[in-house]
């Protein structure tokens, strides 16, 4: 059973509170030492020269990337999740890693090397996007119980993508290593327009997804019982489905492959909130900025002055999840 | 539904985290001095028995080498140089495919090294395989009849002393030997010439391998060896590994003086972002392209001398920037 809906807008507004709590701890965790008071002397412009570049340059980017980055993964998640009807459903299962790791393979090629930031983000956007309307496309060729054909196609195309960029990666780019260490995902800075791009992409999507709804329950619950209250469900598994691709194509451009975050958030916002997507999708776009730069502040203190993939921290973290989820339980 | 519990941990997660970021940040020791000089002693013997060398390692590995190779293959560019110095350069069926130098080398059959092709060795029926430890080759030898594969070492000016004596007492003729001579000379003397000043402050140095994603050489390279020599101190030199990501935060924190980029020089934005940094605001952003600053092999001691000339002043960076 749901919680009441004063229930439910306490938790959400406790959410955003983590969310901006784990926006300070960000700017405050790093091999460099901080406290809250240095942070918001250099947030106001003050503190030492490189303490003031540290928390104005590179750590508020970061938080603010994984404020962006780790929502729009997760929105798209709860998204996918409702349209298959199955647990297991996240971004990267329906061609969405494949196809960026294609693109910025097929990038580096030009440049027998990791390609330049911009490039690179533009070309694992058009691979991810690509890929993922191709399996869009195989899925609609099955009928009308679109969720179970979309999870095999996306794993059976994202398989075959994945090969090829990886024999591609293998024989013709010499550093491909380079290529392999940026797929592990990182917040690094990143220039204002790539944020802003994310920024938007999520805004629009969020915007588009949420005015839906009502009608993401009802697919939630099964398609014939959404056809039956009169949802348009290919119509609306089609769009909804490309803009979680866009969100997690959008994430991926700018931070590699950060994996089990469209997986966990979904499950977590879920057990707080409920099902509905009225409360599902603001729960989970908090949630997964908020866990997201707490893994990256992770990712930066574990052992300093090696600065871990965030990418590995949050598999370490999605990874036992997803054996709980497999082994809880019916009914838990 | 059991939210209450979900929602404490999530709350509690991160005022804990904030309590472990107030944490004291105690610069590493290593950042104050030149590190010691480290132990290049890898190989305990190389002594003849029978019809073999018996190569046995500091830690108690023996490896078989037959006492007058005569089919030998390099998997390392420095490797090949080093042969080739040691006048054995008709003995090499194999290079690997970045082996250039001498020239004439560049004209020996291929093999691929990573991972090794162990058909295509079988086929050239080398009695002698040499590979280096950085490259991580399994060294695994494959029973009677197979090649022997001699495990070499350049991590350290040191190492690369010893892997030059060990492969001219395995080649055994009278040119190997004035080979390893002279190299022993050339290094020594460019010991002489690198060392600082008595007195003079210690330099720091960043070794920028790739600036994006941010990755750093620190000790375990034969570049922060190199520097060591020269009297300077490597800003990763707590990294633990030969190279490795490097936190981009730490290079506004530790302001190294010099800055060596072997990838060339690093974007304008990330320059900008370390203006506050001495090597970035007083010129002293290098472009360390220069080929055998990164190979270890015969032409490492000219590449230290020139890079100790480089870090004291004597020449220009763009010193760093071509091999001669």
């Amino acid at each position: 059973m749901s919680p009441a809906p004063r229930r439910r807008a306490v938790v959400l507004l406790a959410v955003a509170a983590f969310a901006f709590v784990a926006a300070l701890v960000g700017l405050c965790l790093g091999p460099v030492g901080a406290s809250p008071a240095d942070v918001f002397g250099a947030l106001g412009g003050g503190g030492d020269g490189a303490l003031g570049t540290i928390v104005r340059e590179i750590r508020l980017p970061r938080v603010l990337l994984g404020l962006l980055v780790g929502g729009a993964l997760a929105v798209a998640g709860v998204l996918l999740q409702a349209l298959f009807r199955n647990d297991l459903a996240e971004p990267y299962l329906v061609g969405v890693g494949p196809g960026a790791f294609l693109g910025v393979t097929v990038a580096a090629l030009a440049s027998a090397s990791l390609p330049a930031p911009a490039f690179r983000g533009v070309a694992a956007f058009l691979g991810a996007v690509l890929v993922s309307a191709v399996v869009f496309g195989a899925a609609r060729r099955r009928g009308r119980d679109t969720g179970p054909t979309l999870l095999l196609a996306g794993v059976a195309i994202g398989a075959f993508v994945s090969a090829v960029a990886t024999a591609l990666l293998y024989i013709a780019i010499p550093s491909w290593d380079r290529v392999v260490y940026w797929l592990l995902g990182h917040l690094a800075p990143r220039p204002a327009a790539e944020i802003w791009m994310v920024a938007g992409v999520l805004a629009v999507s969020f915007v588009a997804s949420f005015v839906r709804a009502r009608d993401l329950d009802a697919v939630a619950l099964g398609e014939e019982g959404a056809w039956l209250v009169g949802v348009h469900v290919r119509r609306l598994v089609a769009v909804q489905g490309l803009l979680a691709c866009l969100l997690a194509a959008a994430a991926v451009s700018v931070a590699g492959l950060i994996g089990f975050v469209g997986l966990l958030v979904p499950h977590l916002a879920r057990g707080l909130v409920g099902p509905s997507h009225r409360w599902l999708l603001p729960t989970a776009l908090a949630l997964g900025g908020g866990l997201l730069v707490l893994a990256d502040g992770l990712a930066r203190v574990v052992q300093p002055p090696l600065e871990l993939p965030v990418g590995v921290v949050t598999a370490a973290i999605g990874a036992p999840f997803l054996a709980w989820i497999l082994l809880r339980p019916r009914g838990a | 539904m059991k939210t209450r519990p979900l929602l404490v941990t999530l709350l509690l997660v991160g005022p804990l985290l904030l309590l472990a970021a107030c944490g004291p940040d105690a610069p590493p020791a290593c950042l104050g001095r030149p590190a010691p000089e480290p132990d290049g002693a890898y190989v305990r013997s190389a002594e003849v028995r029978g019809d073999v060398r018996l190569v046995v390692y500091a830690d108690g590995r023996e490896v078989r080498v037959p006492v007058n190779p005569r089919r030998v293959v390099s998997t390392l560019p420095g490797l090949t140089e080093i042969v080739a110095s040691l006048g054995a350069l008709d003995r090499l069926v194999a290079v690997s495919p970045h082996c250039d130098r001498p020239p004439e080398a560049a004209e020996r059959p291929r093999i691929s090294v990573m991972p090794l092709d162990r058909e295509r060795l079988a086929s050239l029926e080398p009695d002698l395989v040499l590979l280096d430890a950085v490259l991580n080759v399994d060294a695994a030898p494959w029973g009677a009849g197979g090649p022997a594969f001699l495990l070499l070492e350049s991590r350290t000016l040191a190492h690369l002393e010893v892997t030059v004596e060990l492969l001219a007492a395995v080649f055994g003729t009278e040119e190997a030997r004035l080979g390893a001579a002279r190299f022993r000379a050339g290094l020594d003397l460019a010991r002489i010439a690198a060392a600082p000043e008595p007195e003079a402050r210690s330099p720091t140095v960043l070794l920028l391998a790739w600036s994006d994603p941010l990755n750093v050489l620190g000790p375990g390279s034969l570049l922060d060896d190199m520097i060591r020599q020269c009297g300077a101190v490597n800003v990763a030199c707590d990294l633990g590994r030969a190279s490795g990501p490097f936190a981009e935060e730490l290079v506004l924190a530790r302001r190294p003086d010099w800055i060596l980029a072997l990838d060339g020089r690093p974007p304008e934005r990330l320059l900008e972002r370390w203006a506050s940094v001495p090597a970035v605001a007083e010129g002293r952003v290098v472009s360390g392209r220069a080929d055998d600053l990164l190979r270890a092999g015969p032409r490492t001691p000219a590449a230290l001398v020139r890079l100790a000339d480089v870090l004291h002043g004597r020449r220009p960076p763009a010193a760093l920037e071509t091999a001669r």
